[in-house]
Formats: C-alpha cells, structure tokens, sequence
C-alpha cells in the first residue's frame, strides 16, 4: 500500500525534481488524458515491496526538458522515447527515496517503453501542465505487499 | 593545456549530452571530453587515456557502476583519477559501498551544472 498522503508527495516530488532537472515550472492538473503522450515505466523495490512508476509525457514537454537539458531544438522518435526514459529513471529514484528507499533496502530498475502494467484504483496519479503540454506519473503498488 | 580527459559514464544518450553540456560550461574544452555508455567501455577508454575525472552512473547493463569500480580497485587504479557518482541511487548502505570502493563523492540526479562545475574545478590537471 502506498502512504495515504502519498499523492500529496508525489505532486510536490515531481514538479521539483522536474523544476532542478530542467527548470520546467508546471501547474498541477485534475485530468490527464491516458491517450497522449510518450510512457516509460520502472520498477522501484523498497523493503520487498513492488511498485511501477510510469511516466507520460508530451511531445511538447519533452522538447521543453530536452531544450533545457542538451539545447535541442527538435527531436526524432528515438530522442523522444529516451527522453522520455531519462524522465522515468530520474522520477522513478526520487519515489523510491520518497517511499524510504534511501534508509530501507530497494532497488531500482532500467526504464522501459510503454505501458508495462495496466494502472488500476490503486494507482496514484499526478499531472503537471507546462502551458498546455503535460507530464502525468503513476505510481501503482505490483505483487504482494510485505 | 591540460590533456588529462573527462570521462563520462552513462547509459542514457541524453544524459550523456547534458552531463557533456555542464563540463564545457564549466570551462573544460570539448576535445578532452569522452563518452562512455557502460561501465565496461569506461574501463576501455580509462585504461586507454589519462583521464582525471570519471562521473559515472550507477544503473547501467552490462556493467554497471559498482562493476567499474569494482573492476579499478582490482586493478589498483582507484586512486588515478576522481570518480564522482552521478545518479538516481539514494540507497545509503550502496552509496556506503561506493565510497569504500573508491568514489570521492556523489551527485545525485536530478543535478544543477553548477553542481558539476564544482567537481570540474576541484579536478586536478
């Protein structure tokens, strides 16, 4: 299970971790259309237990993070798939910290492209605008709990 | 000018490039700067060059961080040059385990380029 104000951790871990990494200031957002966007996801263990990060993100945003990351001013499908990737690693180890990983045993996966797990009522989410382009996180608990 | 080389060690192109963009930023001419995508191409290129800073992710496949670093205590060739950790890890007993295997320091990502920059500075030419 995930702590219950996990979603409040979340919101606030995701948009600082994307304001250091690329100074992207978002608004949280309500809605998130599941059929937009580019996804990554990865597995973060803590303590036994096994959670899925997956990360959606659209083209927009992605070129907002690589512009301010490696001053592209486009992309092609490939750049945009390991970007996206690189969203997922960097988001994915600051809930594992979140979640304790820092003093606790855990482990971080390799991100993958595309959906890897179907989100369920379990998952909490969180989406983040830059003027009209979107990154949602979820974060769904997988197998056993401890 | 110096020619002693910074390497990078990072699966993720993209990192690659931003990680290349601070060193530049911070002063480091481009030619002295080298890539590597894991930690077995890394010890190619450091056994190959004189190189005096390694920033080096941990996750990586074929051989990871730990692996590479594993791999220069082996060969008694820890101390040649720093090594800062640049990655997502926040695992203190495995950053404990870094340490002892010979990393100077870790920078955890997400970073700011200044933050490089402080490493670049410290490096010995």
């Amino acid at each position: 299970m995930l702590p219950a104000n996990f979603k409040d951790c979340l919101v606030e871990t995701v948009a600082s971790a994307l304001e250091r990494m690329a100074f992207m200031v978002g608004e949280p957002i309500d809605e998130i259309s599941d059929a937009e966007g580019r996804a990554s996801c990865i597995r973060v263990t803590v303590d036994g237990a096994n959670y899925q990060v997956c990360v959606r993100a659209t083209d927009g945003a992605l070129l907002e993070l690589l512009a301010s990351l490696v001053d592209s001013e486009s992309f092609d499908d490939e750049e945009a798939q390991l970007a996206v990737n690189e969203l997922a690693n960097v988001l994915g180890g600051e809930i594992l910290r979140v979640l304790g990983g820092d003093l606790r045993p855990s482990e971080l996966g390799l991100p993958k492209s595309g959906d890897t797990v179907d989100e369920d009522e379990r998952t909490i989410r969180c989406a983040l605008d830059f003027m009209g382009e979107t990154i949602a996180v979820g974060v769904t608990p997988i197998g056993a709990c401890p | 000018m110096s020619t002693r080389k910074v390497l990078i060690v990072d699966d993720s192109p993209i990192l690659r490039r931003a990680v290349r963009k601070a060193v530049q930023q911070a002063g480091v001419d481009d030619s002295q700067i080298r890539e590597a995508g894991n930690g077995a191409e890394a010890l190619a290129i450091f056994e190959a060059l004189d190189v005096a800073l390694v920033l080096l992710d941990l996750h990586m496949p074929i051989l990871d961080g730990v692996g590479f670093l594993r791999e220069l205590k082996a060969r008694n060739q820890e101390s040649k040059a720093d090594v800062i950790i640049v990655s997502t890890e926040s695992n203190e007993e495995r950053l404990r385990e870094v340490r002892a295997l010979g990393a100077r320091d870790v920078l955890r990502k997400p970073f700011e380029p200044e933050q490089i920059r402080e490493y670049v500075e410290k490096m010995e030419v």
